[in-house]
């Protein structure tokens, strides 16, 4: 029997297989329960640990404290204060590995995320326009009109590149140089419009350049979270067309699969989703890079896997930085974005030079 | 083959060779005509151009009666900036038609194999944290001193990445900007933990500018950039052979590690002492060698006075065009990336169409 794969092997194989991408999950979840409780405890009024937890959770389930003692004020600076900032971080965690997931998918390029691509750049570029100058393409009030522009300004670097991976064959090292020059230009356009505004809205337009979670509040979770949710679903329950595309465009067509508007319909929710983050927090480069590969390296590709371990993975990696950035200059927070790029940099250095096979073949 | 056209080809051959030294003296003068021009854009509406020429008259001939203010603006502002536009123009460009050559890679230049990144970390260090590798007593020069140590890293990385055998062109340049990324990360978090306020210099820097120009870095600059350049005129024979494929120049006794090598190092050290004042400027060693090339060719011996007038001619242009449309000031190198970045993408696509990399 030897050699030969009988069924309960496969089976057993397979359960095994199972086995460890739950564990890989849950494991995740845990670390980021964990680093966001650490993350928690630096609150400047000396809550310990474990008592985050208990005034989170007690907070969830509607307990209310006597007016203005110590429990109320404590439970009032951990909700209001330090508990947005953990939000927004797993929500755009998970946000922007979702988008580094599909755009990776969509052009079959492992170097893809909305930064490589010059999609966040586009957002920045929207939302400041619409800052500056009270300009919107769309004429939609207050922050959802800030964020429709950013949407506008995100499609148009990943149109461009579609277009252009549609006249010419470009192979995924320049299709990455395209989105980094496209991203040069948006990012000096954005500059031009922040140098003519005035030096009070510059601060305001600054803040994209490298994101942060400094001083965010509940109002700037409801945007990201609502359009993080509806894109998580949405990529979850189109696992198996992503998982059609990585075969190649023509098998994924061969299998039924409408390609065109597939993709069309992919780059509309990457930019979106990324569009709705970036307004809040400014450009995070390398979450969306780094953490699909992460879980590709652990769980293989399949993307009905790939996609929930990336939300956590990409979550647990802004939470991971953002508290790496709180612990080194306090009460000056540093950059999230910064940290994240000191981190994600040498890796997509890593993967450029040391891969065996073609971009292509990754997967 | 008769005589007649012999002479016939060596007729066309020196009229080729003529209408090349037209072309580079034609954009020198050009270049001229801007750098003295940009002496008279300012931010005072209240100077007039007679003003102008009243401070530089003062300053060449000694005599005349001048207002302070303007002889301030005039003298120690904008003659220095030019003077910095025309130096850094220049040695930007021959380092990039110089590695373009050598590295045989149309897309390459200090600024995208990270170089002058790596020197931006390296003058950063000194200017935020004190952090001298070698103190020299001169602050101008110890800042060189640190960018160019660091300048050589990202410059070993490429000599390194460009001998594997299955970087292609395209992938080199990747793996250049993944190393400008990480460098520049760096620059910003050094500058950040020096001081948090610091995000709008950070920003500047990062983008590349000319508003640190002033009598006291000029000269050194200068004193350094010209010899770095002729030295780079000096290889032009054997870079141009080398063209012909690295074999062939061997065998045509031309020492092409050592050229390439001592090329790329003294690129390295050009790049770091401009960049340890005016920041990463990009764009400009990719445009103007390309745009030069149109003009004379792929000799190095005219494509280096060209590209190094043209360099200089652009990045003057720039640098007046960013001080007319924000009067406050806006870094230059945000009208380069603007503009040099979709030429950047059409070189991209060109080279794609011809090979697929």
């Amino acid at each position: 029997m030897e050699g030969i794969p009988t069924e309960d092997r496969v089976d057993a194989d397979y359960r095994s297989y199972l086995v460890r991408k739950v564990i890989f999950i849950i494991g995740v979840l845990i670390g980021c329960i964990v680093v966001a409780g650490i993350s928690l405890t630096i609150n400047g009024r000396g809550i310990e640990f474990f008592d985050c937890y208990e005034y989170i959770i007690k907070h969830i389930l509607g307990y209310e404290y006597e007016y203005r003692t110590e429990d109320w004020f404590n439970d009032y600076v951990l909700w209001n204060t330090y508990m947005p900032r953990v939000v927004i971080a797993i929500v755009s965690g998970c946000g922007l590995a979702i988008c580094g997931v599909i755009m990776q998918s969509v052009f079959s390029n492992p170097l893809a995320d909305p930064y490589t691509t010059g999609v966040s750049d586009g957002a920045t570029l929207g939302a400041t326009m619409a800052i500056v100058s009270g300009l919107t393409f769309a004429n939609v009030a207050g922050s959802l009109g800030v964020v429709i522009n950013a949407f506008i300004g995100a499609l148009v670097p990943a149109v461009i590149i579609i277009l252009i991976s549609g006249a010419v064959r470009l192979s995924p090292a320049t299709m990455i140089l395209i989105g980094v020059a496209l991203s040069g230009v948006f990012s000096g356009l954005q500059t031009l419009v922040m140098y003519s505004a005035d030096p009070e809205e510059l601060t305001a337009a600054l803040r994209w350049g490298i994101g942060s979670f400094n001083q965010i509040q509940w109002s700037d979770c409801v945007i990201p979270a609502l359009v993080t949710v509806i894109g998580s679903v949405l990529s979850i329950f189109m696992y198996r067309n992503l998982n059609l595309l990585t075969l190649g465009e023509a098998s994924a067509k061969s299998l039924g699969l409408d390609v065109e508007q597939f993709k069309s319909l992919c780059m509309v929710l990457v930019a979106f989703m990324a569009a709705a983050i970036i307004c809040y927090v400014g450009i995070i480069g390398f979450v969306g890079l780094i953490s699909p590969h992460f879980v590709r390296m652990i769980l293989g590709g399949d993307n009905k896997y790939v996609i929930p371990a990336s939300m956590l993975v990409g979550s647990f990696f802004l939470l991971a930085s953002d508290l790496i950035a709180r612990l080194v200059v306090f009460p000056d927070e540093l950059r999230v974005g910064l940290i994240m790029s000191v981190v994600g940099a040498p890796i997509f250095l890593y993967m450029i030079v040391k891969r065996k096979k073609g971009y292509g073949e990754v997967f | 083959m008769d005589a007649v056209s012999v002479s016939d080809m060596e007729c066309e051959y020196y009229a080729s060779i003529k209408k090349k030294k037209l072309a580079i003296l034609a954009i020198a003068i050009l270049s001229i005509i801007a750098t003295v021009c940009s002496l008279f854009v300012s931010q005072l509406s209240t100077m007039t151009i007679s003003d102008v020429m009243d401070v530089l008259g003062y300053h060449m001939t000694g005599t005349g009666d001048i207002n302070p203010v303007y002889d301030m603006v005039v003298w120690d502002y904008n003659v220095p900036r030019a003077l910095l536009g025309l130096v850094v123009g220049s040695s930007l460009a021959v380092g990039g038609a110089v590695m373009q050559s050598i590295l045989r890679n149309p897309l390459a230049t200090p600024y995208t194999t990270g170089v002058s990144a790596g020197a931006s970390m390296g003058a950063s260090l000194l200017i935020y944290l004190d952090f001298a590798i070698l103190w020299t007593g001169g602050y101008v020069s110890s800042i060189a001193i640190n960018a160019i140590v660091f300048a050589m890293i990202p410059t070993v990385a490429i000599l390194i990445v460009s001998h594997q055998k299955h970087i292609t062109p395209t992938t080199m340049i990747l793996a250049g900007i993944a190393i400008m990324y990480i460098f520049s990360a760096a620059t910003s978090l050094l500058m950040l933990l020096a001081d948090p306020e610091n995000v709008q210099e950070a920003y500047e820097w990062g983008i590349g500018s000319l508003g640190r120009a002033s009598w006291d870095n000029i000269w050194f600059v200068t004193a350094v950039v010209i010899p770095c350049m002729v030295a780079l005129l000096l290889f032009s024979k054997q870079v141009t052979i080398m063209n012909a494929g690295n074999r062939s120049a061997q065998s045509m006794g031309v020492r092409v590690k050592m050229i390439r090598n001592l090329s790329l190092v003294i690129i390295a050290v050009m790049t770091a002492v401009t960049v340890g004042i005016t920041g990463g400027i990009g764009f400009i060693g990719l445009v103007a060698p390309h745009i030069a090339r149109i003009f004379v060719g792929s000799d190095q011996k005219y494509l280096l006075p060209c590209s190094a007038a043209l360099g200089s001619l652009i990045l003057i242009v720039a640098d007046a065009a960013s001080r007319i449309i924000v009067p406050e000031g806006m870094p230059v190198g945000v009208i380069t990336a603007v503009i040099g970045g979709p030429i950047f993408v059409l070189l991209l696509i060109k080279a794609s169409k011809k090979v697929w990399f």
